[in-house]
């Protein structure tokens, strides 16, 4: 089943708001206010359980919206596009079943995209994020720890959203 | 109702996203973050639920001295070295009104209140939102006072009509001209611009070795026409060195007196015009 794409486009935007707010701010954590990156988390979600082509949109969508509640456009949507497109494909091979996986894979992914988009950030702007080893790290761990919480969230909504979750099968596309 | 699909191939679709996002990348920052500023502005009233900057969990404790008196400790130090700053600056005009017929009392400056909405305090920028614009006076490079209006805290980079973007002192776009001034001296040490680290200090940089700084040395915004009519208190130097670079120079680092998780609220100093 295809995602509803309105609905899916209202989820992001709430989704990116709270993201941006000041009430997100509670669970940061350091002094270098690390917090769990929903926007990252649910791009691995939808890059699992949708069919590969909804998955590079919902990718890129995703990524234009870290970007526009971020410090800058552009980096996001690139390393979010590229990365979610990539691990849609691996989800033929790979099955995120257990915890654990979705866990190692968000940790992967969150390190890979935290350092595309440093470096395409510091190309446009002209400077280097200070501490963005401990950013990237930090922000990984605890993007990785929260995911199930998260996960279990999104999989609440998923028949509004449109498809269905825990098709754990591979396809032979 | 009859739904048509269009039907697009994953690999132009990608294709195409990355197409689009490359673009979006190489549109310089200064174009692209209208897209950023529409968004913050459109959903301010959401963005700014609960207090910038919570305090979060598992945040490292303060110790018990700055738990305790830091804060105190804090605003007499900037209350003192204010006070010495008018002072010099009272000593000048004084000087200046003894050999000719002075202009007319200046009228002061203005201050315009307003809220932190958002603060944005990332690798690559320390910016706070303020619920205040054009409409209420604020102009690009006015500076800003904390909210007990005791010491700078940066300077406006952006204004829309009802919002404002404050750029902190410790934004390593942030440059500001400074003066170093030790207790018991008459004059500044040296007078030059200051440039904010990306983290929580500033750098002066180009100070020859022959100017004696040292740490404990406060440093003041310095008068500028338009701007400040009487220098104000940014904060200390926090560190002094040879630069590793050129040897001739010094590598001083001030730790302004600012936080931005503290901050609610700020005064935008608007400098009222010279009556002649």
């Amino acid at each position: 089943m295809r995602i509803h794409w309105v609905r899916f486009l209202f989820f992001v935007l709430v989704l990116t708001v709270f993201s941006a707010g000041n009430l997100y701010d509670a669970v940061a954590i350091g002094s270098l206010g690390l917090k769990p990156d929903l926007l990252l988390i649910a791009t691995i979600f939808f890059a699992i359980h949708c069919a590969t082509p909804d998955a590079v949109a919902a990718s890129f969508v995703i990524g234009f919206a870290a970007d526009l509640c971020g410090a800058t456009m552009g980096p996001n949507m690139i390393a979010f596009g590229l990365l979610g497109s990539l691990f849609s494909q691996l989800q033929r091979v790979v099955l995120m079943k257990r915890i654990l996986h979705q866990v190692t894979a968000i940790f992967i992914i969150a390190i890979a995209a935290g350092i595309i988009t440093q470096l395409l950030c510091s190309l446009k702007m002209g400077q280097a994020a200070p501490q963005f080893v401990q950013t990237i790290l930090g922000g990984a761990v605890y993007s990785a720890a929260a995911a199930p919480l998260i996960w279990l969230l999104f999989n609440t909504l998923s028949v509004w959203l449109g498809y269905y979750p825990q098709r754990y099968k591979r396809s032979g596309r | 109702m009859a739904h048509r699909q269009v039907n697009v191939s994953r690999g132009t679709l990608f294709f195409t996203l990355f197409i689009v996002s490359v673009v979006l990348q190489l549109i310089p920052h200064k174009h692209t973050k209208r897209l950023n500023v529409f968004f913050r502005s459109v959903f301010d009233s959401v963005l700014s639920v609960g207090l910038p900057r919570l305090p979060g969990v598992f945040r490292p404790a303060l110790s018990t001295e700055e738990f305790v008196s830091r804060g105190e400790h804090n605003e007499l130090w900037k209350a003192y070295n204010n006070t010495h700053a008018a002072l010099i600056e009272m000593h000048r005009r004084y000087e200046a009104l003894a050999q000719v017929r002075s202009r007319l009392p200046n009228p002061g400056p203005g201050l315009v209140l307003a809220r932190v909405a958002t603060s944005a305090i990332s690798g690559f920028a320390h910016e706070l939102n303020l619920n205040e614009g054009s409409a209420g006076g604020i102009k690009t490079g006015q500076l800003v006072l904390c909210g007990n209006r005791s010491s700078i805290i940066g300077s406006v980079s952006e204004v829309r009509e009802t919002t404002a973007t404050v750029r902190l002192l410790t934004d390593s776009r942030h440059t500001i001209m400074v003066a170093v001034w030790r207790e018991g001296r008459q004059d500044y040490t040296v007078i030059r611009q200051m440039v904010g680290d990306g983290k929580d200090r500033c750098k002066i940089p180009m100070v020859s070795r022959q100017y004696d700084i040292r740490v404990g040395d406060a440093v003041f915004a310095s008068a500028e026409q338009g701007l400040l009519d009487t220098p104000i208190v940014i904060g200390e130097v926090s560190e002094v060195k040879n630069d590793e670079n050129k040897p001739l120079l010094l590598d001083i680092t001030v730790r302004p007196i600012l936080d931005p998780e503290e901050i609610t609220e700020v005064a935008v100093i608007v400098m009222q015009p010279r009556e002649s």
